[in-house]
């Protein structure tokens, strides 16, 4: 069934994994990424850790095609960019989006089901019916007529996920969540993670906590512009991984290391002791 | 009071340039929002300058003023891309650079010709009352197709403008949809030439639209508001210049202005007097 929008995700029922072969993307005109090759199975919710500037934004527009390919392939369902809808769900950075839009929680939640809609076509009971349990599921339900100018940190993370929900994706990729929001709002997120990964849902997030990404996420991607190290968290942060990865903001001290991730990014944790026992 | 407002609509241009003014005050209050909430004010009034050559070639060959105008704007919009593609001058220095070259040929253009004085006049700042049927036939079939393709593409419309990363992964054509928009905008303008010309068109379509989005909380009531303010500032426009006797483009434009002031600082969430008595 071709016609001008691509067959739906819901029509493809092969793995939802992620292969990236010899990728190299440029941001700006600068090499953003260079020869990255790593699978990413069916279901599996990865931490992708590295510095700033690493290019874990870059990865995840490459991955929606957002960015062109400066070299290699990326296959998603064993199949290249673009040809199927809705199959991945992207969660921006909270300062990517314009919060004086004037949009309500719904109208922005209800923005994930335009993709089924056909040209011209206007949403339905269905649609209605995704949206309200995507917020209910996230507490926001009583939200939903507020515009998004009002909301807190946290009240915007759990729209743009709730959206992300409604989407019905089977890749997820979520930049930064975890940034600037309140204690509830990360559990909330790590509780919709737990859910997902019961519906193998694929989930890819970037995040700059590498404890949260060493106690919370089964599998890590260490990413410095080229693939430092993936696999099961508690194998990929060796100290020598971390080295690579992070370079001169390591610091030892006593049996542990530190990352000073100050200065250069935005609202981090000006020194960030890791609690994971580092191999040597 | 009934004879105040019956007195000028015994003269036949003054019907003309009151539903003219009504119409195109309606169109630029419509497509102004997008222009708004894009931050695209100061492309569009380049555009509105760099259709002055295509004007002033079509003038000179007695070919249609629509037309020229048209390809002179499309011409400027992919000229603007072609310097700042590369990234190697930002995209606001080219508009820069090229709206004010525009200009200059435009006016280079007219000082060639013989009623050189008035008819840059004309242009820079409309003829209001030089309406002819033709004219209000054409502006009124290209305005209702304006309107009918924001309507026809709100949801398309709106995504690309408030997400373009989500326009992408639902696969919507964004370039086709921005270029589309960027045509609109220019037909737009194109048509308010006779009602303020080039030199005020980007008030009528930045003002109405920013007291809007002060005043509503959705896009769709931002559209209705944004373009009850163009109409009662095009009526209440052309009889201030009817009654004291002052240009009307500028009367038009000083009435919305006046609006805005109102809004800015008595909107019911966001006025200035508001925030104040919250305050103290």
């Amino acid at each position: 069934m071709m016609h001008t929008r691509k067959s739906d995700c819901s029509e493809a029922t092969d793995d939802a994994r992620i292969e990236l072969s010899r990728v190299g993307v440029s941001y700006n005109g600068q090499p953003a990424l260079d020869d990255i090759t790593v699978t990413i199975e069916h279901g599996a919710q990865v931490a992708v850790v590295g510095p700033n500037g690493a290019g874990k934004s870059t990865l995840f527009k490459a991955l929606v095609g957002l960015l062109p390919l400066r070299q290699g392939q990326i296959l998603i369902h064993g199949r290249p960019l673009g040809s199927h809808n809705n199959c991945v769900a992207y969660i921006p950075q909270r300062e990517e989006i314009d919060w004086r839009f004037p949009v309500t929680v719904n109208d922005v939640v209800m923005m994930s089901r335009y993709g089924r809609l056909g040209w011209l076509r206007r949403p339905g009971a269905r649609d209605m019916k995704a949206i309200a349990a995507a917020l209910d599921q996230l507490g926001i339900a009583n939200l939903a007529d507020i515009s998004i100018g009002e909301l807190s940190g946290g009240q915007q993370q759990r729209v743009f996920l709730a959206r992300a929900l409604a989407q019905e994706p089977h890749i997820l990729l979520m930049d930064e969540p975890f940034t600037g929001v309140d204690v509830s709002t990360q559990e909330t997120i790590l509780d919709v993670l737990t859910q997902l990964r019961q519906r193998s849902v694929t989930v890819l997030v970037a995040t700059h906590d590498l404890n949260m990404a060493a106690t919370r996420f089964e599998k890590t991607l260490l990413l410095n512009h080229r693939l430092i190290a993936y696999g099961h968290s508690e194998e990929v942060f060796t100290s020598e991984t971390i080295r690579q990865a992070f370079g001169a903001q390591v610091f030892e001290v006593g049996a542990n290391l530190v990352i000073d991730q100050c200065c250069g990014g935005h609202n981090q944790q000006a020194i960030q002791p890791l609690d994971i026992k580092t191999r040597t | 009071m009934l004879d105040f407002i019956t007195t000028p609509l015994t003269y036949g241009f003054m019907q003309r340039g009151l539903l003219a003014a009504l119409l195109v005050g309606v169109i630029c209050a419509v497509i102004g929002c997008y222009i708004v909430l894009r931050s695209m004010a100061f492309l569009g009034d380049a555009m509105a300058h760099a259709i002055l050559p295509g004007v002033a070639v079509a003038y000179m060959v007695n070919g249609n003023l629509l037309a020229g105008g048209l390809v002179a704007s499309i011409a400027v919009a992919l000229g603007i891309g072609f310097f700042s593609r590369g990234g190697a001058i930002k995209e606001d220095t080219a508009i820069g650079i090229i709206f004010s070259a525009a200009l200059s040929l435009g006016v280079a253009l007219i000082s060639s010709m013989q009623s050189y004085a008035s008819d840059l006049t004309h242009i820079m700042f409309g003829n209001l009352l030089g309406v002819s049927s033709g004219d209000l036939v054409l502006t009124a079939v290209l305005g209702i197709v304006i309107l009918l393709a924001i309507f026809l593409l709100y949801k398309e419309f709106m995504v690309v403008s408030f997400d373009p990363v989500l326009a992408s992964t639902l696969h919507y054509p964004v370039n086709l949809l921005q270029n589309l928009m960027l045509v609109l905008i220019a037909v737009t303008i194109v048509i308010s030439l006779q009602t303020v010309g080039v030199g005020l068109v980007t008030a009528l379509l930045i003002t109405p639209a920013a007291t809007a989005q002060l005043l509503t909380r959705r896009l769709p009531a931002m559209m209705m508001v944004s373009a009850a303010c163009g109409a009662f500032s095009a009526v209440a426009g052309l009889y201030l210049s009817y009654y004291v006797n002052i240009a009307s483009g500028s009367a038009i434009v000083l009435i919305c202005t006046l609006l805005f002031i109102l809004a800015f600082l008595f909107s019911p969430r966001r006025g200035l007097v508001i925030r104040f008595f919250r305050k103290s």
